[in-house]
């Protein structure tokens, strides 16, 4: 994470509370304690899935612990909005979604692929084929690969990001395998004999392959019921915004508007777009790209009306920002609205094309014309989404604020 | 007429007859606004697109990298008085990516610049073509690579990769020069930012939205610096990371920090309604401390001692960055809102 906005304006507002904060920050807490909770549960069904699937590998077993994959994804990406302005949530959601990945620490890739890199010593370390290897001249014991290992030595290692070893990207490539296709329809195309013991294994080392599958299965899920923990009564994350009604209105509002513009709009679809890389995918291995930036969107605009429709299809709902801000200023709440629906249906068309056949990575191929207007347009939209938050902000904002620094004061302490 | 308006105001702060009358956060608000737009931002634009023009000439005179390298430093140091304005014709087709394509965490533009060199790739014969290649052929970092990377360096006048840089260079004149364009004129973006609610199209609603926008970019620029032209190359004490510098090759990773402070310093003092002391000390002190490095291409980050003297660099930053809030930002009645650097 950057930068947290801080907040602003107020200079010209007063400063008191807005009626109907403390009913809004716990509906907000109660739409996460059902998004982590559906995540976990997904995430179990997921595990499930993969069980069967190394007991007995199969293209049939393979087929059914992906369909649970792309389902996990649907409320997981919701959460996203989460992040930006919940630091309990922002300091972990890197051991689940990290993104983008050099998948050569993990398991074999295409000679395309390349070795090691400058910024990556490690990016083609292949845990699977290797049980022994070094990180940082230490050498390391591999030969059972735990949760632990993956969570705890592999995750990051040698300080680089793109060292990804564990959560939902991790398990994606062990399930479809790099997809070779660049700007062309189709996904990762592994088959299910890589995870096939003895006889009939392709790939190397299946029973690795397997133990690996499965432990960065039970970490997600263990990771998850953390997280759907601090959200549940008592739990740290809702009584942190519980706590400070004023600050958890910031919050969301920082979640939403960090996640639009800067995550969104710029890292994952302008990026990507403008350096016609389908690796630039945010899921590239299973091609669900679309549904990843639908569902974050989707999440964005569940905040701000205060509305999750949850797995098992019940609805959570109460006191929203878009209430709040109808009673502070109507005419921002109307433009605030139009915007974040203007942005699902900008995604919805992403969607829509891609689940016709008219897949994420070619919208991303050189001089694709329709591709582009696709991308751009939910680019665009999420951009003016942002100017709205903005306004939200400096609207429903009560605190003054000015950023401040330890050596503000004294400005030689850092020579001490 | 809002000029008039503006520049009256102006005349009237300054005589004593009126020096009795305070005027309102919206009347400083328009001042600071006139002023950065006009003598910050127009400026800079105009930079930008004289020094990258002289870029496309000197690569038509003698593409060879010798030959072009003055150019390119003159080129990327008019970029480094612009690229912290990540708004209106700078962020339009995301050029700003175009021009500048940094960090590359993947390797994206060696690799794309060595494909398209084995295979003599048609797309440099074709200026529209070219502007619609993938962004790790074109700017200014693909450009260093051609100019100073012992890979791509070595090329005669009339090969492949002469044809390629000349590409990237006209296609750089071609961005700059529109930037200019759709900043400068009637219109233009300066008057998006000015006019705000009344412009013809607008996007900020009030002129504090507009100074809010510009206040943002002060912000996120001099975080960007002590973030990421600071922080890639210094890692952590146990793991610098000298070869994430920017620029590096073409040692300029010292000279961008310098330029893109001296350029936030001088968006600060248009902005300031007033003096801004405590501010101007922090830059003072920083840019004495980021000269005395004595390390073009930050390679000191590997060494402890020298490291520790560009982190000290970027803690100083946070230093600016809160005297700018209470100097500029609070006289101003606004704070920062949310950047491109949000995110991870």
């Amino acid at each position: 994470m950057k930068r947290m906005m801080t907040a602003m304006i107020a200079a010209a507002l007063p400063a008191t509370a807005f009626a109907g904060e403390a009913e809004v920050v716990a509906n907000y807490a109660d739409i996460a304690e059902a998004i982590y909770g559906d995540s976990l549960i997904k995430a179990k069904h997921l595990d499930a899935a993969i069980e069967a699937f190394v007991a007995a590998p199969s293209d049939q077993t393979l087929t059914a612990a992906k369909s649970a994959w792309l389902a996990a994804r649907v409320p997981y990406q919701q959460s996203e909005v989460f992040r930006f302005g919940n630091p309990i949530v922002d300091d972990w959601e890197g051991k689940v979604n990290a993104w983008p990945l050099d998948e050569g620490l993990i398991d074999y890739v295409d000679a395309v692929y390349g070795g090691a890199t400058d910024e990556n010593p490690l990016a083609a370390l292949n845990v699977i084929a290797n049980p022994t290897f070094e990180i940082s001249g230490e050498t390391i014991d591999a030969s059972v690969i735990t949760p632990e290992l993956l969570g705890e030595t592999l995750h990051e290692a040698d300080e680089v990001e793109a060292n990804v070893a564990t959560g939902y990207h991790a398990i994606e490539f062990l399930l479809w395998g790099q997809d070779l296709n660049g700007t062309d329809h189709g996904a990762g195309n592994r088959p299910y004999t890589d995870y096939v013991v003895g006889e009939g294994c392709t790939g190397g080392a299946c029973d690795r392959r397997a133990q690996y599958l499965t432990a960065a299965t039970k970490l997600l899920v263990s990771d998850l019921e953390y997280m759907a923990a601090q959200w549940a009564d008592g739990g740290e994350a809702r009584e942190t915004v519980l706590a400070d009604p004023s600050a958890g209105i910031t919050a969301m509002l920082t979640g939403m508007g960090s996640l639009s513009y800067g995550e969104q709009a710029g890292e994952r679809m302008k990026l990507g777009l403008m350096l016609n890389d389908p690796e630039e995918e945010h899921d590239c291995f299973s091609d669900n790209t679309h549904n990843s930036h639908y569902y974050d969107g989707l999440g964005i605009h569940n905040v701000y009306v205060g509305q999750y429709v949850r797995v098992d299809g019940t609805l959570v709902s109460g006191e929203s920002l878009q209430d709040l801000l109808e009673a502070a200023d109507p005419a921002l709440a109307a433009d605030l609205t139009a915007a974040v629906d203007h942005t699902v249906a900008e995604l919805g068309q992403i969607k829509a094309a891609a689940e016709a056949g008219f897949s994420y990575d070619q919208m991303l191929e050189a001089g694709n014309e329709a591709g582009e207007e696709l991308i751009m347009s939910a680019v665009d939209a999420l951009v003016a989404q942002t100017r709205e938050i903005e306004r939200a902000v400096a609207a429903l904002s009560t605190e003054i604020e000015v950023e401040g620094s330890d050596s503000l004061d004294n400005p030689d302490a850092v020579f001490q | 007429m809002r000029f008039t308006l503006a520049a009256l105001l102006t005349t009237a702060m300054c005589s004593p007859l009126f020096a009795q009358s305070e005027p309102s956060l919206a009347e400083i608000q328009a001042r600071s606004l006139e002023r950065a737009v006009m003598e910050h931002t127009v400026p800079a634009v105009e930079r930008f697109d004289d020094a990258a023009r002289d870029l496309v000439l000197a690569s038509a005179a003698d593409c060879t990298p010798a030959a072009m390298q003055p150019a390119y430093h003159a080129a990327f140091d008019a970029w480094m008085g612009l690229q912290h304005l990540h708004m209106g014709p700078v962020e339009e087709n995301g050029r700003i990516l175009a021009i500048a394509f940094w960090p590359d965490k993947k390797g994206m533009i060696p690799r794309t610049l060595a494909r398209a060199i084995a295979d003599e790739d048609a797309v440099v014969n074709d200026a529209e073509g070219f502007s619609d290649a993938s962004i790790a052929l074109r700017g200014l970092f693909a450009l260093e690579y051609m100019l100073f990377d012992p890979q791509f360096d070595d090329y005669d006048a009339g090969s492949y990769s002469c044809a390629l840089v000349q590409a990237i260079s006209n296609d750089l004149g071609r961005m700059a020069h529109a930037i200019d364009m759709e900043w400068t004129e009637d219109g233009g973006f300066k008057d998006t930012l000015l006019l705000a609610g009344e412009a013809e199209s607008p996007i900020y609603l009030s002129q504090m939205e507009s100074v809010q926008a510009l206040y943002t970019m002060l912000n996120s620029s001099l975080e960007n610096t002590k973030d990421q032209r600071i922080g890639r190359p210094i890692g952590t004490f146990e793991r610098p990371r000298p070869t994430r510098a920017e620029a590096y090759r073409s040692a300029r990773s010292e000279r961008n920090v310098i330029l893109q402070l001296e350029a936030a310093r001088d968006l600060a003092h248009k902005l300031a309604p007033g003096e801004t002391p405590k501010t101007d000390d922090a830059f003072e002190q920083t840019l004495a401390l980021a000269e005395a490095l004595d390390d073009p291409d930050f390679s000191g980050a590997a060494d402890p001692m020298r490291r520790l003297k560009i982190e000290i660099v970027g803690q100083n930053i946070d230093t600016i960055l809160g005297h700018i809030a209470n100097e500029v930002g609070a006289s101003l009645g606004v704070s920062a809102g949310f950047n491109a650097s949000d995110g991870d």
